[in-house]
């Protein structure tokens, strides 16, 4: 019965109903691309950290003046010191003849412009948590080990990347909020005006002793079902979306081990949250118009 | 069944609608409530109702004090009351079965006695031939017992009746009033607050008269004005 008197009083006054259900639709549709793209950014950017190395580059005869090149117990000296690090996951030595096989490889014709092999040993230290390349960085330097020349780490690109998306995913929140108030208000006027259409039978209601839920379950259920159509309507496009604009997209930046929340999960997170809107924006009005 | 002491309701800021009025109405009585408009007969129905709470006093109907009673169990007060208006307050969209059944489908009531009750109601205020009739098709007369068998299909042991007859041909009120009586006689108590200077004087019942809020008279068979 209830179910019946909601589907009845929301075709009733079908524009605002349409108006309501339109901004939960927007809302949840952005809400969703936040995140999606909130989600493969930070996936992607925990990939990138852990691809943050610290590298420790040894004394060559070119780099160090003074002293030359690094020494064997130097070298050794360093490996100790590294491995007892203990935000240090692992260390890898590169030699000298390494690192000209790998620049051979990228470069070849720089490699054979050179006669002799001016590059240095090196080691790259990967840390256990991405967050502390810079903290083993400064270790590094501070201990002031004889033979290294230099140590250097690579979290300045990763730091800027998050930084925009912070940025970006702050703005996309920020519009899902208002979007939100903005759609659990117009459901709340949605509301308001079938209980001024109805008051005549809420009055009878009262007068025969509804009980204050069953005078207020279907408005309630009205509110629920535009939150309800908005969010279905939002996960439809966002599939439509997934699966038409986002392969091509997609073809360029391919990485495996980088993505989103499985789609499911971002369709379950918008339908909760439209149907929370719909209940915030019915419970609203009830308790301002609908004292008994 | 209805005990009000000393009640006294004053609308924000300083509108007194009602100013110490007591009195006691035994089961089964028939009790007619006079008084010009804004004498303080609507604010006391509400009262009685629960829509409204008296500034200070103390009300009580059938042995429960409405003052102690719970915001949740209203609705319970109101199944114990028929509520009869003058503007009958029908829903136009729906049949005068419809009408009936709807009070007892909000209280939950099985589908079994709805169709039990009902046309059993509708027989006794005399509407058997109409069941199917809108309000719309019907006279005013007509809405009224409609309105009045939706009252009492769950024999309430109390009938408040705000001015039945107001909107109604004297012969209609003459009908309408029978009905009331024979309810009545069955019965069920009724506070009918009215405007019927010829049917008061007729009906020779217990007459409660306000002016200004205060409680003028109180008649055990009395007439419209003090004689």
């Amino acid at each position: 019965m209830m179910l019946s008197e909601s589907v009845r009083s929301l075709t009733a006054n079908i524009s605002t109903t349409v108006a309501a259900t339109m901004t939960v639709l927007i809302g949840m549709f952005l809400l969703g691309l936040f995140i999606a793209l909130g989600t493969w950014v930070l996936s992607w950017s925990d990939q990138a950290k852990n691809k943050l190395l610290v590298k420790v580059y040894m004394c060559t005869p070119l780099t160090c003046e003074q002293q030359g090149e690094a020494t064997e117990g130097q070298i050794n000296d360093v490996r100790t010191f590294l491995i007892g690090l203990p935000e240090v996951r692992t260390v890898k030595f590169v030699s000298k003849d390494d690192a000209l096989d790998i620049m051979r490889e990228r470069s070849p014709e720089l490699v054979e412009s050179i006669s002799s092999n001016p590059l240095p040993h090196a080691f790259e230290v990967s840390p256990r948590q991405a967050e502390d390349v810079r903290l083993i960085s400064t270790t590094i330097r501070e201990a002031g080990l004889p033979g290294v020349q230099k140590v250097r780490d690579g979290e300045k690109v990763a730091d800027s990347i998050l930084r925009v998306a912070k940025v970006v995913s702050g703005f996309f929140l920020a519009a899902v909020l208002v979007l939100g108030i903005a759609s659990a208000l117009l459901i709340a006027n949605t509301i308001r005006l079938s209980i001024f259409s109805r008051r005549r039978e809420i009055e009878v209601m009262k007068l025969v002793g509804a009980t204050n839920w069953f005078v207020r379950g279907p408005f309630m259920i009205e509110g629920l079902l535009c939150g309800l159509a908005g969010s279905l309507a939002a996960v439809l496009l966002l599939a439509l979306g997934k699966g038409l604009v986002l392969p091509t997209i997609l073809g360029r930046i391919e990485d495996s081990g980088v993505g989103a929340w499985p789609f499911w999960q971002n369709a379950a997170v918008l339908v909760g949250v439209g149907l929370l809107l719909g209940a915030l924006g019915s419970g609203l009005t009830l308790r301002r118009f609908l004292k008994i | 069944m209805v005990v009000c002491e000393s009640v006294t309701k004053i609308y924000e800021p300083d509108i007194v609608a009602l100013e110490g009025v007591s009195f006691v109405i035994d089961k089964g009585e028939f009790v007619f409530i006079v008084g010009a408009s804004g004498s303080g007969k609507s604010t006391l129905v509400r009262l009685l109702l629960k829509e409204l709470e008296p500034t200070s006093g103390r009300i009580l109907v059938g042995g429960r004090d409405l003052g102690r009673l719970k915001h949740s169990k209203v609705p319970m007060l109101r199944r114990n009351l028929g509520c009869v208006f003058q503007d009958f307050k029908l829903l136009s969209d729906r049949t005068a079965w419809e009408n009936v059944a709807y009070g007892l489908r909000v209280q939950g009531e099985s589908r079994n006695s709805i169709r039990r009750k009902v046309p059993e109601v509708l027989n006794l205020v005399g509407l058997a031939d109409k069941t199917n009739s809108l309000p719309d098709e019907l006279s005013g007369g007509e809405q009224q017992r409609v309105s009045i068998a939706r009252a009492v299909v769950n024999h309430p042991p109390l009938l408040l009746c705000d001015e039945p007859t107001g909107n109604l041909d004297p012969d209609t009120s003459v009908e309408i009033m029978q009905l009331l009586y024979r309810i009545n006689r069955a019965g069920t108590t009724i506070l009918m607050v009215t405007h019927d200077r010829e049917m008061v004087d007729k009906m020779r019942k217990r007459v409660i008269a306000l002016e200004d809020g205060r409680l003028s008279r109180d008649e055990r068979r009395g007439g419209y004005a003090a004689e």
